[in-house]
């Protein structure tokens, strides 16, 4: 059973006709020019099919010697038999489908349980480390953007109302330095109402808070804005959002890294990040949730009336809501209102003064001017 | 008996057998198009339940493709990489820009008013794209050791910090000239890639000449002068909302969006030519007689193509998408069994759109490209000779988008 065939030595690029046969342990190669046998061991055979055509070439202890040959596919099936099945198969250095499949399974769950597990945690033990001075630092950076991104949403240019209102920002100051007095915090708070249509306050990283004005004109007194600048400040103390900032950086430089985009930006992080933020960040309210009872108290102010509060703005019979809402970043449950309501009853029974006198609350009330309805 | 038939490089290269008869014409470069559309399937579906690792692979599968169908004088090329050496050659990539990256996020946001965007500005601006110029010539360096032909290996000489140097020399030139020196600078990073090139023993060698392809290039910077022009001026007499303006505004688009991209495919098909016609390995040579035409016709069937699916798509939409509210309305646990047919479709659109690329853009352009080249004098291979320890490590292979078409 001998089949003509083409062989190249993998040293010069040029073709030589040969007889191909089959010995018990391999092919026997003979070049019709007389020169010296050649014999390919089975273990070092690897086939590829081209249409009717074999194209063997020759891998010895995992390195390609450049050897090939080429013969009649239907010749050398019926030449191999049995032990066609028993070649092994693949390029010099290659692992097989299946073995790719089972570490890309292993390196799919070692990713879960990075994004889950090992992202939070290396969050929360990273955000001690770094020093307050740092975190006032990042927080003086990112406002820029956060401005902008407040501005694109809201559609129209971002203003701080206390700046051309000292008496209205001097009561603002006033309840900031009441509620601040009962809290163990790094830096000076600095907080700004600022004037957009939108149902929200937040925490910056760095001890910036935004107030949003429909705020002011929703609550019925000054403690239920004094409950949620609280809750806030609670962020603050907690460092909540380096936290967050922490994490998503890390998030989006793992998802970069999997989908190959190293320079970030990809759509899948940001949308990583924003589901990522929601998952944890249910905790974090209960906590600051807590540390604002404690201020309202150590302030002698209604800790309760963030409830009031939290209850006038819920979603029943308001429609235009959006996703930089109050509600979407602080999901108001009925478990954290009964939390609240728990909290405030232990060792209650102090006098309750609000914590802004009525010019006071008049002042902040009317901090970006005469009241609108939006 | 078991005779080594490995020859050590010390080895004195035996006389060339001359049993074949010797080809002294010119022979065409051929482009089998073998059956693609399976491993593209496999390919893609495999890649995206495995969230993307398993891309190295289908990338290794699919040069393996090009490669053997790419045949000269009888026998085909072959591409003896493996996914594995890309797979690694990306952590190593990572492991290389992610500092950098990480160091570009911490000084941009610790790093002050001044100093921090400055040296944000200068690791992303000057830095990474450096690091990406020296990972792109060791790609080409790891895909050229990884090619053999009739047995032998081609691999490539030469530095990337050799490379990034030309770069940035040619670059300052072509700024300074405003971007007319720009057929010198691809001239010259071109000559130095082919004169560092080695099919075994052979050496390329270049040369090609930039003049020829002003002509070509003139037209596309004149007509993008123009666009700029246009454009610039339009944004200054909006104000007076003239027809002139709309008439500027309509013509700017025109050039911009029709014009110019047919001008920039007949640049490069022009310096494809003319770069191919430089090229020599020895008394070798090749000349290619690829034409704009057909370039331009690959890019509309392409264009055309993926206008269908997203047509075909967004009817898919229009007449499922009521479906969930109807079911929402008879029974919510509807909802479920409809979550299978969103995943088909977006199935249907990854496919189509992978088997789209590939079949109708990418297969084409290299088909037109391989089919248009021809090589004269391939006796001269009989003197070429293997050359030992070639094999290159995959450093930077992450970056390498496979395939450089005309375009």
């Amino acid at each position: 059973m001998d089949s003509p065939g083409r062989y190249f030595d993998g040293q010069r690029p040029v073709p030589r006709s040969v007889t191909v046969r089959r010995l018990a342990a391999g092919l026997d190669i003979r070049p019709e020019d007389d020169g010296p046998a050649i014999i390919w061991p089975l273990g070092e055979i690897r086939l590829e099919r081209h249409g009717a055509e074999a194209h063997l070439h020759r891998v010895m202890a995992d390195r390609d010697t450049g050897e090939r040959l080429t013969l009649p596919l239907a010749a050398f099936e019926l030449m191999m038999g049995s032990a066609l099945a028993a070649l092994p198969r693949g390029r010099a250095g290659e692992a097989s489908n299946r073995r790719i499949l089972v570490w890309s399974a292993a390196a799919i769950a070692s990713l879960v349980f990075l994004l889950l597990v090992g992202l939070p945690l290396f969050a929360r033990l990273a955000v001690p480390l770094v020093p307050w001075r740092w975190e006032a630092a990042l927080g003086r950076s990112v406002e820029p953007q956060v401005l902008e991104f407040l501005a694109e949403n809201t559609g129209s240019k971002i203003r701080f109302c206390g700046r051309d209102n000292p008496s209205g920002q001097a009561a603002l100051d006033a309840m900031v330095s009441r509620l601040a007095a009962g809290a163990t915090l790094r830096g000076p708070l600095q907080v700004d109402v600022v004037d957009t249509a939108l149902v929200n306050a937040f925490a910056m990283p760095g001890g910036r808070i935004y107030l949003f004005r429909p705020i002011l004109e929703t609550a019925e007194g000054p403690d239920e804005v004094a409950g949620v600048l609280a809750h806030e400040i609670g962020h603050v103390v907690n460092r909540d959002s380096l936290r967050a900032m922490i994490h998503g950086g890390a998030l989006s430089l793992v998802i970069g890294a999997i989908l190959g985009d190293v320079t970030g930006g990809s759509t899948l992080a940001i949308m990583g990040k924003v589901l990522a933020g929601q998952a944890y960040s249910r905790e974090n309210e209960a906590e600051a949730d807590r540390v604002s009872v404690e201020l309202m108290k150590k302030a002698g102010a209604d800790p309760r009336a963030i409830n009031l509060f939290f209850r006038r703005i819920s979603p029943f019979g308001r429609s235009n809501r959006s996703i930089t809402d109050l509600l979407a970043a602080h999901p108001v449950t009925e478990d954290r209102i009964a939390a609240v309501e728990k909290l405030a009853a232990e060792g209650g029974g102090q006098p309750l003064r609000p914590i802004l006198d009525k010019t006071e609350w008049q002042a902040l009330k009317t901090i970006c001017g005469p009241a609108r309805k939006s | 008996m078991h005779i080594p038939t490995i020859q050590r490089p010390s080895d004195p290269p035996v006389e060339p057998p001359s049993m074949s008869p010797r080809v002294t014409r010119a022979q065409a470069l051929e482009a089998v198009t073998a059956p693609l559309a399976g491993q593209v399937l496999v390919g893609t579906f495999l890649t995206a339940i495995t969230l993307g690792i398993y891309r190295f692979w289908y990338k290794t599968a699919l040069r393996r493709y090009y490669w053997r169908n790419t045949r000269l004088a009888g026998d085909g090329f072959e591409y003896t990489g493996t996914g594995r050496e890309l797979f690694v050659g990306f952590l190593i990539a990572l492991a290389i820009v992610l500092p950098i990256y990480f160091a570009g996020t911490l000084v941009s946001l610790f790093g002050g008013q001044v100093l921090g965007p400055t040296l944000a500005g200068i690791l992303g601006l000057l830095i990474m794209p450096a690091v990406v110029q020296i990972l792109t010539y060791r790609a080409r360096r790891y895909r050229l050791t990884r090619t053999r032909y009739r047995g032998v290996q081609f691999h490539q000489s030469g530095s990337g910090t050799a490379y990034l140097l030309r770069t940035l020399w040619w670059l300052v030139l072509t700024l300074v000239s405003l971007g007319i020196a720009f057929p010198f600078f691809r001239r010259a990073l071109e000559r130095y890639k082919i004169e560092n090139t080695w099919f075994g023993s052979a050496q390329g060698s270049f040369e090609s000449e930039a003049r020829p392809l002003l002509g070509a290039w003139m037209a596309f910077w004149v007509v993008g002068l123009v666009v700029v022009v246009l454009f610039g001026g339009t944004a200054m007499v909006e104000r007076s909302g003239g027809v002139g303006a709309m008439f500027g505004a309509l013509l700017g688009l025109f050039l911009a969006f029709a014009v110019l991209p047919v001008l920039w495919l007949r640049y490069r098909v022009h310096e494809f030519r003319t770069f191919t016609a430089g090229t020599r390995f020895g008394v070798i040579t090749f000349t290619s007689n690829l034409t704009t035409g057909s370039v331009i016709w690959v890019w509309i069937r392409y264009y055309l193509a993926l206008f269908g699916l997203l047509l075909a798509f967004g009817a898919l939409v229009a007449v499922t998408g009521g479906l969930p509210a109807l079911a929402a309305a008879a029974n919510p646990m509807l909802m479920i069994g409809l979550a299978p047919l969103f995943i088909l479709m977006a199935a249907g659109l990854l496919f189509g759109f992978a088997l789209i690329t590939e079949l109708v853009f990418r297969r084409p352009l290299w088909a037109l490209r391989v089919r248009s080249v021809t090589v004269s004098r391939l006796d001269a291979l009989d003197a070429v000779v293997q050359q030992a320890g070639l094999d290159a490590t995959g450093i930077g292979e992450a970056f390498d988008t496979g395939f450089d078409v005309a375009g």
